[in-house]
Order: C-alpha cells, then structure tokens, then sequence
C-alpha cells in the first residue's frame, strides 16, 4: 500500500507541476469552479480520506472500538492480519461514501434531461462527461482495491507462488523505469529538461497503462480527463479484465484458505461466547417481549401454502431482526416527503421542479442500496440454514425466487408510501415522480440477485474476507448487470424519445439481467452447502 | 421404499461414500452404524436432497431424488445430527412453516397439542427457539418431521441430547410408525438402541457398507455366534482387522 500511495503523489505531483494552466491560476490566486474541478476537489477529498485511513494509527483505539479489542485481541489471529482486514472494509466504504457524492454530481446533470425541462448541447456534453467521470473514478478506485487485495492475499496466504511474484512486480517496476529512463534521455537529448521527459512518459501507452488508477486520479484531480483518449478506455478495460480475472484465480485457489478457516473457527467459537444471543439482542431492540412476539398486521394477514411459507418466514425474520430499523426510516421518509411539502405550502416558497426530481431520485437511491446491503445479510442467514430448507419440496428455483422476492417486497414497501405521498402532494409532478419510482424498482430486482449470487459464492459473512467479496463482487456485478438498463436510459435522455417506451424497455432489459442472474444463483444454490 | 445403488461421493479427492448400496422396505427401521468419519452422516444428507451424490441412483418411492425431486422429498423426512431451527421464529412458528411448507397446516392445527404434548414443549409454544436448549431442539426438530404425511423418516443421532423421557417418546413413535408401514432409518452410535429398535442394519466403515443384515445374520457371517452386536462392531472396524 506505500508503494500505491507513493506512486499516487509522484504522479499526481507530476501531473501538477506540468500544467501550466493550473499553475498559473494557482500563482494568479483565482481557480474557476465548474462541475469539473468540483469532482476534482471531490476526488482530492478522498484521497485525503484514503490516507487517513490506510495511516497506520498510532494508537490501536483510533482504529478499533473498544468491543473490537475485546473481542479480537484475544483470538489466535495475528494482529496484523486483522488490522489489515480492517483497513480494507474501511477503504471499501470510503468508496462508498465517494459513490455517494458521484450519484450527487451525477443525478445533478441526469436532472436536465428530465421531461419538461429544456435541454442545450452543452449540457448534454456535461452530462456524458459526467457519466465517464464517474465510470473512471469507478475503475481507478476497482484498480486501487485490486492491488490492495492482491497484496492482501498473497502475504496473508501465499496464493500467488514468491518468484511470480517476484517477476511480475519486477516487470512491473521495470517497465515503469525503463520508459521513464528513454523519455528522460529523448527529452535531455533533445535539449528539454526532466519534466518535460517525465511528462512523456507518463503519457505514453505503456506507462499510461502501468499506472492506470495513478494517472487516472492525477487526471482527474486536475479536471483535465479527455473522455475520447485510448488510454483511459484501455486502461478501463484493462482493470475490468484484471479485477475479474483476478476474482475467477482467487476463487479457484480458495482450497488454499483452509488454513485461514481453521483459524477462524477458534475465532468464531470465541467470538460466539463473547456475544449475545441474537434473539435477545433482537428483543431489546424491539423493547418489550409482547411487542417482540407480536407480528405486524401485514404478516399476520398472510395465509400461505407451500413455497410461501418461505416468504411468510422471511418476512418474520426480516421484521424481528431489523422491522424497528425499517419502520423508524419508513417514518423518517414520510416525515421529509410531508415536510418538504408544508414548507413549500406554508412559507409559500417556489421550488423547481427540478429539485423536487432530484429530491425523488436520491430518496429511491438512499432507500434502495443499503437496504439491497441488508439483504445480503439476511441471504447469508437464509443460507446457512441451507439445511433446513433443501430437503423441503421445493425446486431450487423456486426457492432463489422467493428469497430475492422477499428484499424485493421490503425495497418496495419502504418506498411506495413515500413515494404515492410525493405524488399527491406535489401532484403537477406526479407522473414524473412516478416515473422515477417505476424506474428504481426495475432495478431493484437485479440488483438483489446480483448480491444474492455473490453471496451464495461467499456466504459466511463472518468471514472478513468474503465479506469483502461480497460487498466488493456484488457492487461490480449490480452495476455490470444494470449497464443494458442503463444504456437505454442514456439514449433515452439523448434523444428524447417516448419516456413510456423506454421504461418498458428499461424494465424489460433489467427483467433479462434479473432472470440470467437469478438463473445462475439457482443452478449454484443446487449444489450450495454451507461449510464453516 | 427406498433404493439405493452404488451412491458415491466426493468431497474434493476424498470419498465420502464410496458405491453404498441398499433397500429399505416399507414398516421396516434400518440401523445405521459405523465409527466416526464412516460417512453416515453423508450418506443421510445424500438421501434427503442436502447433497448432491457424485454417483449412483437413490429411489424414494419409486421417485428419483435427481430427476423428480419434489415428488421424492414429499415423502421423506429428515432429522439432523444438529438441529437447525430459525433463531427468530417461535416454537409455534417454527412448526407452522414446516407444516405450510408440506401443506399440512389444518392436520397441523389438529395434532399440535397433542404432540407438543408428547415432548414436553406445550409450554414453550410461543418461545423463542433460540431460548430452547438443546435437547428441547432436538425434541422440536423430531416433532417437525412427524407433522407433516412422510413415510419415510431418516434420523442422523436423533437420541442425542433427548432425555431419558424424550428417548422413550422417540422410541416409541417410531415403532407406532413402523406399525403404520412406515419406514426410517437411523444412524447411531448406541448399538443397544439398534439392537432392540431396528430390524436390520448397515455397518458402514471408510464410506462403505460392509455388511447388511440381521444380528442373527451377523453373528452367522462373522462366526461370533454369541457376541453382542458391540463386540463384532468392534471386531470388523478396528483398524487392523480385515
């Protein structure tokens, strides 16, 4: 990771000081803010991020609580091992948090292109700059977690034999210094001075290429990204294909995590003495036993035979362990919808459209993905008690469907109120806000099998490293799923066509994401065994 | 009522159970012995669909588990070594889902009483499983498989943790199953329990069946004519032995 984060800074450094126009707009004391050097300063944002929380602490409590020390100190893992587990969930939710900000940039230009609003071409450019800002960003952050897990892995369990290692990095390194040293000697040779030959460098394919989430952060630092450039699509394809094969190597050599499994079952059987037991944890949350035992109306109504009772018994799972967590941000969501509505109505204040769209699209984004998150640990429950279900007559299909359906239900319950109050309330807008509510549904579907296929792949959620997995793999395969859906939104806001069309053709493109995965997770859940 | 032939499976290179064939017949109950690592538990865990085998063919009632899986699992059921329950769901619950999953609810609101009765759980009907011990777990993984039509019952140590009470009760409804020309097969380590509840039985060692049969036809085979079955279980899986 040092070397990642040298690299990073000579780069961007580099970058830096060889773009004149920054520098003089640094001396001159003045730096236009548009939507570029926004993302830019973003990006700077989260490096710093990033550095705060790679630094190693001084102080093992910074990093830890204090129930993580109780709790892992004691067990027979090396300390550094956990340490580094940590650091990479962090750096995973640095991500995260930068996801967040980049939806913020992005639903900022989608908004244009919403109907009724007037479009100019300027705009339009703006906003497919956007979308390739936030792809790079995507893949140079996937190129930083490759490397992080490479290293990860190979130190903590020798997946990838020492001398290849060895000639890999060597290659690596070698590549990056021979091209430095022919540039540095064309441009001394030519009567240029080091930057300069730095600079060419650094452009050149291969280099380019060698320090691909490098570059493209120093880029993108410096707002000045050419969306058209080979290098950025090559070196995007390079750290797709990398990541992926990267996945398939790793998953092929799990046999080699035997040694980490015998360890983590001492640490889980420690780990299990020192927690509660979850029903008593549930409870409390809820409060009373009486409240605890009683299911809500919507559960008690139900009247199922057969494979619904699996959806009967997950929705009283799902309702006991986390129903107090949903119902407090269904609430919290009426309460914003509701209130956003009095202050237009009572201050007689004047709110754009816009906005209002904006507002609709971040609500069905904030709902939808943590609770697609929660899912996976509800599917990693459900999984472990494969047991109790595979002898119970129902097709594995069958079963895959009902357990997607479920989160499907939850992500639908918790938005449709919010959503059906929007549309009264602010009703000149209610097809639009409707519209938008259709549309995150459609993807909801792919983006739960997404995480349910990844999950039956690395099911055992106490297992930091397929949590990361999970969490890692599902967020790539929801959006690589979702890129049909999302490729015929694109030329829907371009060419503003019909928007009823293109949303049954966006639903019909995610309905063939949902149903390829959801097909996959069956035939994988056929011979799925949960094993500690 | 069940057929099964030349079942073999493979956790990464090692064989689990390796060509294990036999027949149960209908009002019959199979013992099923063998030390630790004989691959009973797999065998089982084969039988009830939680597995795939790598080889072989298991008829259950003339289904086959591979091809015409619901029709064969309707038919069994299957109560495991460590029962595994729903933390968050109610004695009741718990129960209730199975029974839905069979759809064998009204039959389910009928007998309830009476079996939750027999185990000593009526009062813990609106518990929390997770507040269950494990001997009542047991008793409620034991009740799940009655509640719902199966004629075929496979039982991996189902004794273990049941109290002296709990024993007798399973004892006993398996031999009120047997009388109903139902079947079951049961893996244990309590070789006086197979000796007084089960017609025939398997002796499994390294995932094969080697021997099945009677005690008479044991005793006859081995020569050990007025050996318990401990003492000739002994003799064929000590290491060494032929």
């Amino acid at each position: 990771m040092t070397i990642l984060i040298v690299g990073y800074l000579l780069t961007y450094l580099i970058m830096m000081f060889h773009n004149p126009g920054l520098s003089q707009n640094l001396k001159a004391g003045s730096i236009q803010i548009d939507s570029q050097s926004t993302l830019a300063t973003l990006t700077f944002a989260h490096l710093l991020i990033l550095l705060y929380i790679i630094s190693p602490p001084k102080k093992m409590y910074r990093i830890f609580t204090e129930s993580d020390i109780a709790n892992l100190y004691p067990v027979p893992l090396k300390r550094w091992r956990v340490f580094r587990f940590f650091l990479f969930s962090r750096t995973y939710l640095s991500i995260f948090f930068f996801m967040g900000i980049m939806a913020l940039n992005l639903s900022l230009a989608i908004r244009s292109f919403l109907p009724g609003i007037v479009i100019d071409v300027q705009a339009q450019t703006q906003f497919l700059e956007m979308i390739f800002y936030a792809i790079l960003i995507v893949v140079a952050l996937a190129g930083l977690m490759f490397w992080r897990l490479v290293l990860d892995i190979r130190s903590s369990f020798s997946l990838i034999p020492k001398y290849t290692f060895v000639v890999l990095m060597s290659s690596y390194f070698a590549l990056i210094a021979l091209c430095v040293c022919f540039h540095s000697y064309q441009a001394a040779s030519s009567g240029f001075d080091l930057n300069t030959g730095l600079n060419t460098a650094a452009n050149t394919q291969p280099l380019s290429l060698a320090l691909a989430p490098f570059g493209l952060f120093a880029d993108l630092l410096l707002g000045r990204f050419n969306i058209l450039s080979f290098s950025n699509f090559f070196s995007f394809m390079f750290w797709i294909t990398l990541c992926a094969s990267g996945y398939i190597v790793l998953r092929s050599h799990s046999s080699m995590l035997y040694e980490y499994a015998s360890v983590l079952t001492d640490f889980r059987a420690q780990m299990k003495e020192r927690t509660r037991n979850p029903a008593a944890m549930a409870r409390d949350q809820m409060g009373d036993k009486k409240k605890f035992l009683r299911l809500p109306w919507f559960i008690r109504m139900l009247r199922v035979k057969r494979s619904g009772a699996i959806f009967w018994r997950d929705m009283i799972i799902t309702w006991r362990s986390s129903g107090q967590f949903m119902k407090g941000f269904h609430s919290f969501l009426l309460l914003v919808v509701v209130g956003s509505w009095l202050y237009t109505f009572l201050f007689h204040r004047l709110v754009a459209d816009n906005i209002i769209l904006f507002g609709s699209a971040m609500m069905m984004f904030t709902i939808g993905f943590p609770l697609v998150l929660v899912a996976v640990v509800g599917f990693s429950k459900t999984l472990q008690m494969v047991d109790v279900l595979k002898p119970l007559p129902f097709s594995a299909k069958k079963v895959v469907s009902i357990h997607i359906f479920t989160w499907m239900a939850v992500i639908y319950a918790m938005t449709f109120l919010p959503f059906i109050t929007a549309s009264v309330l602010f009703s000149h807008l209610w097809y639009k806000i409707l519209y938008i509510l259709l549309l995150g549904w459609s993807f909801a579907p792919t983006f739960i099998s997404a995480f349910f296929l990844v999950t039956l792949h690395n099911p055992d959620q106490e297992d930091p490293i397929q949590r990361i997995y999970v969490l890692f793999f599902g967020v790539l395969l929801s959006f690589l799923a979702s890129v049909p859906a999302i490729i015929i939104m694109v030329v829907e806001l371009l060419l503003h066509l019909n928007k009823v069309l293109f949303l049954l053709l966006i639903i019909a493109a995610n309905f063939v994401s949902f149903r390829i995965l959801h097909n996959l997770s069956a035939k994988k859940y056929v011979n799925f065994v949960f094993t500690d | 009522m069940l057929s099964v032939s030349s079942l073999t499976k493979y956790y990464g290179s090692i064989k689990a159970a390796d060509a294990v064939s036999f027949t149960l017949y209908p009002g019959e109950i199979l013992g099923l012995v063998g030390p630790n690592g004989a691959g009973k538990t797999t065998t089982l865990r084969c039988l009830c669909g939680i597995l795939t085998p790598n080889e072989g063919r298991i008829l259950v009632g003339g289904y086959d588990l591979q091809k015409d899986d619901l029709a064969a699992k309707r038919l069994l059921a299957f109560i495991p070594e460590t029962p595994n329950h729903y933390d968050l769901l109610t004695v009741d619950e718990q129960l209730r889902f199975i029974a839905m999953c069979y759809d064998t609810i009204d039959e389910y609101d009928r007998k309830k009483d009476e079996l939750l009765d027999l185990y000593d759980l009526k009062e813990k009907k609106n518990t929390l499983v997770a507040e269950l011990s494990k001997g009542m777990k047991q008793k409620l993984a034991i009740i799940g498989a009655m509640i719902h039509r199966a004629s075929i019952f496979l039982c991996d140590e189902p004794m273990i943790g049941l109290d002296p009470q709990g024993q007798h009760s399973f004892k006993t409804e398996l031999q009120n199953l047997r009388a109903a020309h139902c079947s079951a097969i049961v893996s244990t380590h309590l070789l006086e329990t197979v000796e007084t509840l089960c017609d025939r039985f398997i002796i499994m060692d390294a995932g094969k069946n080697i021997f099945e049969g009677t005690l008479e036809e044991l005793q006859s085979r081995t020569d050990m004519h007025t050996h318990s079955l401990e003492e000739i279980f002994l003799h064929l899986t000590t290491r060494g032995n032929d």
